[in-house]
C-alpha cells in the first residue's frame, strides 16, 4: 500500500465538510478499536471483555476525537487557502502570458480602460472634493449652520447682537462662531494687494479646533471692544508667498485698510475656511469691524452708526455652531431664543426664525458645482459601461478562437467554476492594469490644473475646491476597476465555459458552431446596449452644445467690444462719503481725458460678474406690505451711454439727481411691463425700503447679472443718490481696450497710490469668464459624448466584421447560386443598420425619459428638442453605414470557390 | 508477563519521533504503528493509543506525514500514513538530537 508522497497536491481531492472530517476521524478510530478487539478475542477474551479492555488501553476516546477533528479542520482550511493562492498565481501567470501573446488586443483594451477609468477617476475626485470631503477641521460632522428663515423682506443673514444672544442663551452648542467674508486692502512691504479673508468672532479657531502652526488664534475678548484689537491670523499660503515663511512673521505689523495690524498667528497649511467656496488668506476679529467691514452708506444712514456690533437690524453674519453629541433639542431652543428677540426688537425684522442645517449643506456654490460634476460622473460611468461592452466583445471574439483550448481543459476535468475563475482573473488583471493607467492619466489631467496656461477665471474655483487624488478616490477607482473587470469579463467567461467539449473539439477549426451562435447573440446584445447608451449621451451632448451656443450668441442688450472694467474699492477709513464722491468725480474726469477713452462710468456691480443685489420694493397706492425683491444696480450718470444700453423712454440720470433731490430710478423694460402694464411708468413712484423713488426712464432689458437671466425685472439707482464705497469702473474705448490697461492703471494709482489695481479686464474677458463654467461643462460633455459614440461604433464595426468572417461560407454558397454581389453588400449593410436602428430607438426612448434631468442646465433648447433627436438619429445612421462599409465590401469580394473549398 | 516492572511514562516530545520512525519503514495505519511501537519497546514505554492518534493528526497538519485511505491486510478501509520528505528530514534531525541527549545524560550518570 505505498503511494508517492505529495500525491494529494497533484490530484486535488474534493474538500471535506466539517461532518465529513468528523466521520473520517470516527472511522479511523473505529478501525483501530475493531482491530484491537479482534486481537484480544483471538487471545481468548469474550467479546464484551475485549471491548472493555480495548477502550481502557486506548485512553480518553472522546477527547482524542475532539482533538483530531479540530486539528484536521485547521489543516484542511490551510490547505484550501494554499491551493487557492496557488491557483491564483497560476491564473495570473497564465493571464499575463495570454496578454503578452496578443499585444494588439491587449493594447486596445488597456487604452480603452485607461480612458474610461481615468475619466471616472477625474470626475470622482471633483465630486469628492465638492460633495464628500469634509472641511479640514476637527469632527466636522458636529457642525451645523444656523439658517435664517426669510419669509418676507429683510436680510437673510444674522446681526451681531443675534449672534451674541445665541451664544449666551443657548446650551445646546459646545461652541458657536460667526463670520463674514471680507476683501481687504493690504500692504505687505510695498505693493498694495487685495486679500480675501473673513472677519470672525473670537471663538472661531477654538470651535473649529484649528490650531495655528505659529502663534495663536483669537481670544474671546477680541470680540468685545470695537477698535481695540488690531490683530490678524494669516493663511499658511500667504505666509509662504508674501512673507517667505519667515519665522518672525508672528509679531510683525502689516497695514490692512491702512490700519496697522499685528500678525498673531499662522493657520495650518490646507486650512482656507470652514465654509465651502471661501478661500481666506486672512482672519481678523469682530472688534475690528469698523475698519474691516464697513456698512454701505445707505445702511449706515439707516442705522445711524457704522458700528455693526451693536446694530440689531443689520444682517451680515453667517453663524455656525458645534453641537454636543447628546444635543437633540438645539433647534427648538434656538427657535425660542429668536422668538423672544423678535418681540424685544421688532425693528430688526418681523421674521427671524432660525433653523439648523448640516454644515455647508445649503451652500449654493457647492450645490451647483456638485450637481454638474455628479452629472459628469454619471456620464463617464455610462462611457465606461460602453467601453466595457467593447472589451467584452473583444474577449468574446478571442474566446471563440480559444474554444478548443477551453474544450480541452473541460475534457481534462477542470470544473466550470474553476474555468470561470480563471477567465475572470484574466479580465480583472486587464481591468486593474487599465485602472492603474487610468489613475496615472487622472493624475496627469489634474496636474494640468496647476499649469499657468489655465484661464485665470477658473483660478478662484480651484482655490476654493482643491481637487486631488486622495485615499477615497484611489479606493473608488480600485473598486471601479474590479467591478469593471467582472462586468466585461463575466459574460465572456460564462459563455465560453458553456462550450460543449465534444462539439468544440470536433469542429475546432471553425471555432465551434454551437458556441459561436451563442456568442454572436451576446455580442449583438452588447452592441445594442452600446448604441442605445451612446445615443442618450450624444443627445445630451447636442443639447449642451446648443445651450452653450445659445448663451454665447444671446443678445445681451449691450455690446462686448471696446469696453474695459476696473474694480475700485475705497474701503479705506480715511474715505468718507464726501471724499469718496470727490475721488469718483476726479477719476472719471482723468480717465475720460485719456486718449482712446470715450466715456467712463461706475457701477456697484460689474456687468456679467454673476453678482447681484435685490431690494424689497413696494408700489405706491398698492398694499405697502406686499413687497417684491427686485434686482437692482447702483450706477454713475453716464452708465447707460457707456454701456451702450438704449433708453426707451424718459431721461438719463443727471447732475441734478443729488442726495437732497427726490429719489429717482431708471427701470428695465421688463419691470415697466410687469408693474405698469400698458402705460408709461415715467413719473410713477415705488418704495425702495422706506424711500420713495420716482421712475424717470425706461432702459432696454439686458443680461447683466449672468447670461441666463434675461426676463427678470430690474432697476438702476444713481450713484449720486446712493453712495457706494466699492465700484467697478466701466470704460468705453475707441480702440482695443486691452491696450489701455496700463494707462488706466497708472491713472488710478496716480490719484490714489494705496489702491491695488489688479483686476483690469475687457468686457469680452468678463463675458468669457461668465461663460467659463458653461464652456467647461459643454466641453467635457462633448468629449465624453464623442468618446461614447466612437466606442459604440467601433463595437458595431467589430460585430459586423466578425459576422462577415463567420458567414463567409454562407456568402460563398449564395454567390455560387448566382446572387448579385451588390445584394451581398446590401445584406451586410442591412445587418448593421438594423442593429443601429434598434439600438437608437431604445436610446431615443431612454433619452426622452432622462433628458428632463438636464433641464436645469439647458438654455434656449427643450430637453426633448425634436431637431436634436432627428440630427442625432441621422448622424447614427451615417455612422452605422460607415462602420459597416468596410466589412460589407469585404463580404462582396468573397471568392465562392475559396470559401467553399475552405470548408 | 505478570511480574514485570510498570512501563515508563513517555517523555515530552518522544512520541512524535517514535511515530516518524515507525513510518520510516513504510506507510502504515494507526493500529499498525501502535503494534510496532509496542513490539519495539517491549512494552517498556507506556504509549497510550489516544496520545498516538493525537500525534498522528498533529504531524499530518505539520505536513511531516501524509494520510490516505486504503485497504488494510484484512481488507478493511483504513487510514494509512506515510512520511513526507519534510518528515524524513525532521526524523533525521530529531534522532541525532536524541542520541546526543541520551549520550550526555548517560555520561553524567555513568559511575566515574
Amino acid at each position: 500500500m505505498a503511494f508517492p508522497p505529495g500525491i494529494r497536491r497533484t490530484f486535488r481531492f474534493p474538500w471535506r465538510t466539517r461532518t465529513q472530517i468528523a466521520r473520517d476521524v470516527d472511522d479511523e478510530l473505529r478501525f483501530h478499536l475493531d482491530m484491537q478487539i479482534e486481537a484480544l478475542v483471538a487471545r481468548g477474551m469474550t467479546r464484551r471483555a475485549a471491548r472493555r479492555e480495548a477502550l481502557r488501553q486506548f485512553g480518553d476516546l472522546d477527547d482524542t476525537k475532539r482533538y483530531c477533528r479540530t486539528v484536521d479542520g485547521a489543516a484542511e482550511q490551510r490547505a484550501r487557502r494554499a491551493m487557492y493562492l496557488d491557483e491564483l498565481r497560476q491564473d495570473l501567470r497564465y493571464a499575463v502570458r495570454g496578454f503578452i501573446t496578443h499585444p494588439g488586443l491587449t493594447a486596445t483594451a488597456l487604452l480603452t480602460l485607461a480612458l474610461g477609468i481615468g475619466a471616472n477617476t477625474t470626475m470622482f475626485s471633483a465630486v469628492n472634493a465638492i460633495l464628500i470631503r469634509q472641511m479640514p477641521v476637527e469632527r466636522p460632522q458636529e457642525l451645523v449652520d444656523v439658517q435664517r428663515a426669510n419669509l418676507g423682506p429683510g436680510p437673510n443673514s444674522w446681526s451681531y447682537p443675534d449672534f451674541v444672544a445665541m451664544r449666551d442663551a443657548s446650551t445646546s452648542f459646545s461652541g458657536i462662531y460667526a463670520y463674514a467674508p471680507i476683501s481687504v486692502h493690504a500692504a505687505f512691504d510695498g505693493e498694495p494687494t487685495q486679500i480675501r479673508g473673513e472677519i470672525v468672532s473670537g471663538s472661531y479657531f477654538d470651535v473649529l479646533g484649528v490650531v495655528p502652526v505659529r502663534g495663536r488664534g483669537f481670544l474671546f475678548d477680541e470680540d468685545l471692544t470695537p477698535g481695540t484689537h488690531p490683530v490678524a491670523v494669516i493663511s499658511y499660503g500667504l505666509w509662504q508667498r508674501l512673507l517667505g515663511g519667515a519665522e518672525d512673521a508672528v509679531g510683525r505689523t502689516v497695514l490692512l485698510n491702512e490700519v496697522p495690524f499685528t500678525i498673531v498667528g499662522v493657520a495650518p497649511a490646507g486650512f482656507r475656511s470652514a465654509a465651502f467656496g471661501l478661500s481666506s488668506d486672512l482672519w481678523v476679529p469682530m472688534a475690528m469691524q469698523t475698519v474691516m467691514r464697513r456698512p454701505s452708506a445707505g445702511l449706515q444712514r439707516a442705522l445711524g452708526t457704522d458700528d455693526l456690533l451693536t446694530a440689531v437690524g443689520a444682517g451680515w453674519l453667517q453663524i455656525t455652531g458645534r453641537l454636543t453629541p447628546e444635543t437633540t433639542r438645539a433647534q427648538a431652543e434656538l427657535g425660542l431664543i429668536m422668538t423672544d428677540r423678535t418681540e424685544t426688537f421688532p425693528e430688526a425684522g418681523a421674521t427671524r426664525r432660525a433653523y439648523l442645517t448640516a454644515h455647508n449643506e445649503r451652500n449654493e456654490f457647492r450645490r451647483v458645482l456638485g450637481g454638474i460634476f455628479l452629472l459628469l460622473s454619471g456620464i463617464t460611468l455610462l462611457v465606461l459601461l460602453i467601453a466595457c461592452a467593447n472589451i467584452a466583445n473583444l474577449l468574446l471574439a478571442r474566446a471563440t478562437t480559444r474554444a478548443r483550448e477551453i474544450a480541452i481543459r473541460l475534457a481534462l476535468g477542470v470544473s466550470r467554476g474553476r474555468l470561470i475563475r480563471q477567465l475572470l482573473t484574466e479580465s480583472v488583471v486587464l481591468a486593474t492594469t487599465g485602472g492603474a493607467l487610468g489613475i496615472a492619466g487622472a493624475w496627469w489631467a489634474l496636474g494640468l490644473l496647476d499649469s499657468p496656461g489655465l484661464p485665470p477665471v477658473i483660478r478662484p474655483i480651484l482655490d476654493a475646491v482643491h481637487v486631488e487624488i486622495d485615499g477615497r478616490v484611489l479606493a473608488y477607482t480600485a473598486g471601479l476597476s474590479l467591478m469593471t473587470g467582472v462586468v466585461f469579463g463575466l459574460a465572456p467567461a460564462l459563455q465560453s465555459s458553456r462550450t460543449g467539449c465534444v462539439t468544440a473539439l470536433k469542429d475546432a477549426g471553425s471555432g465551434g458552431v454551437g458556441t459561436a451562435r451563442g456568442t454572436a447573440r451576446l455580442r449583438k446584445l452588447f452592441v445594442l446596449a452600446q448604441v442605445a447608451v451612446s445615443f442618450v449621451l450624444v443627445i445630451a451632448t447636442g443639447l449642451m452644445l446648443q445651450t452653450f451656443n445659445n448663451l454665447r450668441t444671446a443678445d445681451l442688450g449691450f455690446g462686448l467690444d471696446n469696453q474695459l472694467l476696473v474694480d475700485v474699492s475705497l474701503d479705506l477709513p480715511r474715505y468718507s462719503e464726501e471724499t469718496g464722491r470727490q475721488f469718483y468725480t476726479r477719476l472719471k474726469q482723468e480717465l475720460e481725458a485719456l486718449p482712446g477713452v470715450e466715456s467712463a462710468s461706475m457701477a456697484r456691480i460689474a456687468s456679467l460678474s454673476g453678482a447681484s443685489r435685490r431690494y424689497e420694493v413696494a408700489f405706491e397706492g398698492g398694499d405697502a406690505d406686499e413687497r417684491y425683491p427686485v434686482l437692482a444696480n447702483v450706477v454713475g450718470a453716464d452708465y447707460l451711454r457707456t454701456m451702450g444700453i438704449p433708453l426707451e423712454d424718459g431721461r438719463h440720470f443727471s447732475a441734478a439727481d443729488r442726495v437732497e433731490a427726490p429719489g429717482v430710478a431708471i427701470v428695465s423694460s421688463e419691470m415697466a411691463n410687469r408693474f405698469w402694464p400698458g402705460e408709461s411708468p415715467v413719473g410713477r413712484r415705488f418704495l425702495q425700503g422706506d424711500e420713495s423713488v420716482e421712475v424717470i426712464g425706461v432702459a432696454r432689458d439686458t443680461r447683466w447679472v449672468n447670461l441666463r437671466t434675461s426676463d427678470e425685472p430690474f432697476f438702476f439707482r444713481p450713484l449720486s443718490q446712493s453712495y457706494e464705497s466699492g465700484v467697478t469702473v466701466h470704460l468705453r474705448t475707441a480702440r482695443d481696450p486691452a491696450t489701455l490697461a496700463s494707462a488706466v492703471r497708472a491713472t488710478v494709482q496716480r490719484l490714489e497710490p494705496m489702491l491695488p489695481v489688479s483686476n483690469i479686464r475687457t468686457m469680452s474677458a468678463q463675458f468669457d469668464a461668465a461663460l467659463a463654467q458653461e464652456r467647461l461643462t459643454a466641453t467635457l460633455v462633448t468629449i465624453f459624448g464623442v468618446l461614447a459614440a466612437v466606442l459604440a461604433f467601433l463595437g458595431v464595426h467589430g460585430v459586423i466584421a466578425y459576422a462577415v468572417t463567420q458567414r463567409t461560407h454562407e456568402i460563398g454558397v449564395r454567390l455560387a447560386l448566382g446572387a448579385e454581389r451588390g445584394s451581398i453588400f446590401g445584406l451586410i449593410i442591412r445587418h448593421g443598420m438594423t442593429l443601429v436602428v434598434v439600438g437608437s430607438a431604445i436610446g431615443a426612448a431612454g433619452a426622452l425619459a432622462v433628458t428632463e434631468l438636464l433641464s436645469g442646465l439647458l438654455f434656449g433648447v427643450s430637453p426633448t428638442d425634436a431637431g436634436t433627436f432627428l440630427a442625432v438619429a441621422a448622424l447614427f445612421a451615417l455612422a452605422a453605414f460607415l462602420a459597416c462599409v468596410v466589412p460589407a465590401r469585404q463580404a462582396m469580394r468573397v471568392d465562392p470557390i475559396t470559401a467553399l473549398r475552405y470548408e | 508477563m505478570g511480574n514485570r516492572k510498570p512501563p515508563l511514562a513517555l517523555l515530552q516530545g518522544t512520541l512524535d519521533v517514535l511515530v516518524l520512525k515507525a513510518l520510516s519503514l513504510g506507510p502504515n495505519h494507526g493500529y499498525g504503528i501502535s503494534l510496532w511501537v509496542r513490539q519495539r519497546t517491549d512494552g517498556e514505554l507506556l504509549v497510550e493509543d489516544a496520545a498516538l492518534y493525537q500525534a498522528l493528526h498533529r504531524l499530518e497538519r505539520q505536513a511531516l506525514i501524509d494520510a490516505e485511505w486504503g485497504l488494510s491486510e484484512n481488507n478493511r478501509r483504513a487510514k494509512f500514513y506515510a512520511l513526507t520528505p519534510a518528515g524524513r528530514k525532521h526524523l533525521r534531525a530529531a534522532a541525532s538530537q536524541w542520541r546526543r541527549y541520551v549520550a550526555a545524560v548517560f555520561k553524567v550518570l555513568e559511575p566515574a
